[in-house]
């Protein structure tokens, strides 16, 4: 029972990743680039079983991490970016407040190349993103705290995001959604979507909400002594609000905070992400 | 000229008759009916989306098709006119047509690509029923680098000319004036009026805003179209001085001519002209630009001109002039490509001003040719260095397309960039100053 509750700790580090998904959407600019450093602090406290009956962790459990990425992107055409995200994460599992697993690594590191398909009246654009996915750590030690499948991937999405210039004016969003596998038997294959809808206040200031799903999907027959140890089968919905202020015409920093509302095979995540995007 | 016609028609009716109504007060007098225009839903399919053909391509036309949206027949007739750029009438026709209830009519137009001769068509239908009545056009080009490929040489002493012209400018005192004015407050942004002396003793007015973050800002210089006053204009990260030429707005103190007479101001005498005034309130706008930069963090390495009508010409020929501007935007260029304005019938403006001023024997077509080359931006194209972007329409009524086109196809620089704008009349769309946004930014090196 205990490794069956202890490998969705291994699948929630993957949940951070998809937090940084929702950046790209809007042109980078021919020849220009943004950086994006980021960093999220997340924990759950319970998790929802496989019928999605929420549980709390035995002996006052909480898996905790600390997710440091990188975000970039350089735009080579008025068409074509190149995009990446490199993370870093600090994991650890308490029980009555003794960490009884711990693991820091490198996870794995995203490449694609997003393709604008049509970029209409310049307010909106419809983009294709194709991306792999290699995994930065060696081979571990058994641990319940993995940084991700071990294994090599690909995802790609489409995107919609604009600006409204009649109803909500001045509103903005930003759409995907997109599939993502892992070259492996086994898979997993995951279905995601991320909806995003922002206010900008006055020039410096802006809110904006989004909503992240995810279904993750598995033949789990095919079971190594590597992979034994993660959960391939989930899926959450998550709710994100973040604050931006723009500090100036090249930097914009953000603060916001996020919950996991339901879920099927995961913890119930919370917490909350402060990132910075520079733009030259 | 011939052109092949192939006509299908889907339907065939008797016709309706049109009953009269009924004469209620004994005065024989007939009650007026209007036109539904959603009766008939009209719609041309092109054989070529972009509307461009060539020699090698089989079809040149299109489909025209009408869907009858009533619960009756319907029949009417078809009243075809092809006129070419100049606003020659090549050909005209009627047809008739029949309709079921809620049925439809095709009939395909198609033109011999071994008859017509290389340049941009009009083909105008204006549409008759007794319950409908409505015109649709399509505009198209064949061959148009070769329609534009033949430009006339520019006057002998056309860089003698500018060069005098920009002595004179400078032997001009400028008193440039740059006054705060906080009554048209807006946050974040400082609002100024500018106002300076130019050549024949004209005061030309205009507006300066300015991002108050003090930081460099680029600059965007937009300069008036014909008798189109500007008003101040506000941009995120960018300062804008809006220039309005002399007849226009509040500069039009000494030049108080209507919309038909301004142009025609002392236009047999290209050294006295209004055109020639107009260019050179354009250039000492650059001396505006240099003269607050200090006080007002303008970045004076970054300077776009932008201009539509008359005011993309003023900015063509800045750009040509002046090193110092690194971007061109011009907006549906009119008052361009005078030899071909001129000798059309078009009865676009400013055609018909001048048209009309020969007509009267005020001058002849030749000595006002003569006198215009010296302000056509066809001619200022090959001195341009900087990057441009030209937006113009196909089927724009005051300016021929393939002038335009003349203007892009005389551009040495390398990073030149154009929209074409299919059918949209004498303005541009929305996907043209989206697409400006982008460009603007580009220019300014800005995120």
């Amino acid at each position: 029972m205990k490794s069956n509750i202890l490998k969705i700790f291994a699948t929630l580090f993957l949940s951070i990743s998809f937090l940084q998904t929702v950046k790209a959407g809007f042109p980078v600019g021919n020849g220009r680039w943004l950086l994006s450093p980021t960093y999220t602090r997340y924990f759950a406290d319970g998790y929802w079983d496989n019928t999605g009956i929420f549980n709390n962790f035995e002996n006052k459990g909480r898996y905790q991490s600390d997710y440091f990425g990188l975000y970039g992107g350089i735009g080579i055409g008025r068409d074509v970016d190149l995009v990446f995200n490199i993370p870093f994460v600090q994991q650890r599992y308490l029980e009555n407040g003794q960490i009884q697993e711990s693991l820091q690594a490198v996870g794995d590191i995203t490449v694609g190349l997003s393709y604008f398909l049509n970029h209409f009246d310049y307010y909106k654009h419809l983009s294709i993103t194709g991306s792999l996915i290699f995994p930065a750590y060696p081979s571990i030690e058994q641990t319940y705290l993995l940084p991700g499948f071990n294994s090599t991937g690909g995802e790609i999405k489409m995107g919609l995001a604009g600006t409204n210039t009649n109803t909500l004016k001045d509103t903005y969003y930003d759409v995907e959604a997109g599939i993502r596998t892992y070259f492996n038997a086994g898979g997993p294959t995951m279905f995601f979507a991320n909806a995003t809808l922002g206010v900008p206040f006055n020039e410096d200031w802006k809110l904006s909400g989004t909503f992240n799903l995810v279904s993750s999907n598995s033949s789990t027959g095919f079971l190594t002594p590597t992979n034994i140890f993660i959960n391939r089968d989930f899926s959450y919905l998550r709710g994100n609000i973040s604050l931006g202020r723009r500090i100036n015409r090249n930097i914009t920093w953000f603060a916001s905070i996020f919950r996991d509302f339901t879920g099927r095979s995961i913890g119930q995540g919370q917490g909350f992400s402060t990132y910075m995007v520079f733009k030259f | 000229m011939l052109m092949a016609f192939l006509s299908i028609q889907v339907t065939a009716q008797k016709p309706l008759r049109f009953s009269e109504p009924n004469n209620t007060n004994g005065n024989n007098a007939y009650v007026s009916y209007s036109k539904d225009k959603t009766s008939i839903k009209p719609r041309i399919i092109a054989f070529d989306k972009k509307g461009i053909y060539t020699r090698k391509d089989k079809f040149i036309g299109y489909t025209l098709r009408l869907e009858n949206n009533l619960r009756q027949d319907q029949n009417g007739e078809i009243a075809l006119k092809v006129v070419n750029q100049s606003g020659v009438v090549l050909h005209q026709d009627v047809a008739s047509f029949n309709m079921r209830k809620k049925g439809e009519f095709e009939k395909n137009y198609f033109f011999d690509g071994k008859q017509i001769q290389p340049g941009y068509y009009t083909s105008t239908m204006f549409i008759s029923s007794a319950q409908y009545a409505d015109t649709i056009s399509y505009t198209f080009a064949f061959e148009p680098n070769t329609a534009t490929a033949l430009v006339s040489n520019a006057p002998s002493d056309f860089v003698n000319f500018w060069d005098q012209a920009k002595r004179e400018l400078y032997n001009t005192r400028a008193d440039i004036a740059i006054r705060p004015r906080p009554d048209l407050f807006r946050k974040h942004y400082n609002t100024f009026e500018v106002e300076f002396q130019s050549t024949d003793k004209a005061i030309i007015y205009g507006w300066l805003t300015v991002p108050a973050n003090k930081s460099p800002q680029p600059v965007l210089y937009i300069i008036s179209d014909y008798q189109g006053e500007l008003i101040p204009e506000y941009r995120k990260d960018v300062a804008v001085l809006s220039i309005n030429t002399r007849g226009t707005g509040a500069s039009n103190q000494h030049y108080n001519f209507g919309y038909d007479q301004l142009g025609l101001y002392n236009v047999s005498d290209k050294n006295r002209s209004y055109l020639k005034g107009a260019y050179l309130d354009g250039l000492r706008g650059l001396d505006v630009i240099m003269q607050a930069a200090n006080a007002n963090f303008l970045d004076t390495r970054k300077i776009v001109v932008q201009g539509a009508g008359l005011g993309a010409g003023i900015a063509a020929c800045i750009g040509a002039i002046d090193s110092r501007v690194i971007g061109i935007v011009m907006e549906a260029p009119s008052f361009i490509g005078f030899n071909n304005l001129l000798n059309s019938n078009s009865q676009g403006f400013p055609a018909y001003m001048f048209n009309n001023y020969i007509a009267q024997r005020k001058s002849t077509r030749e000595n006002l040719i003569n006198n215009l080359e010296y302000f056509d931006p066809i001619y200022f194209a090959p001195y341009i260095s900087s990057r441009i972007l030209v937006g113009f329409s196909s089927n724009n009524s005051n300016t021929p397309a393939q002038n335009v086109l003349q203007f892009i196809n005389q551009l040495r620089v390398h990073k030149k960039e154009k929209y074409e704008c299919k059918n949209c009349g004498n303005s541009l769309n929305k996907r043209f100053y989206g697409f400006k946004e982008t460009w603007l930014k580009e220019r300014f090196g800005q995120p």
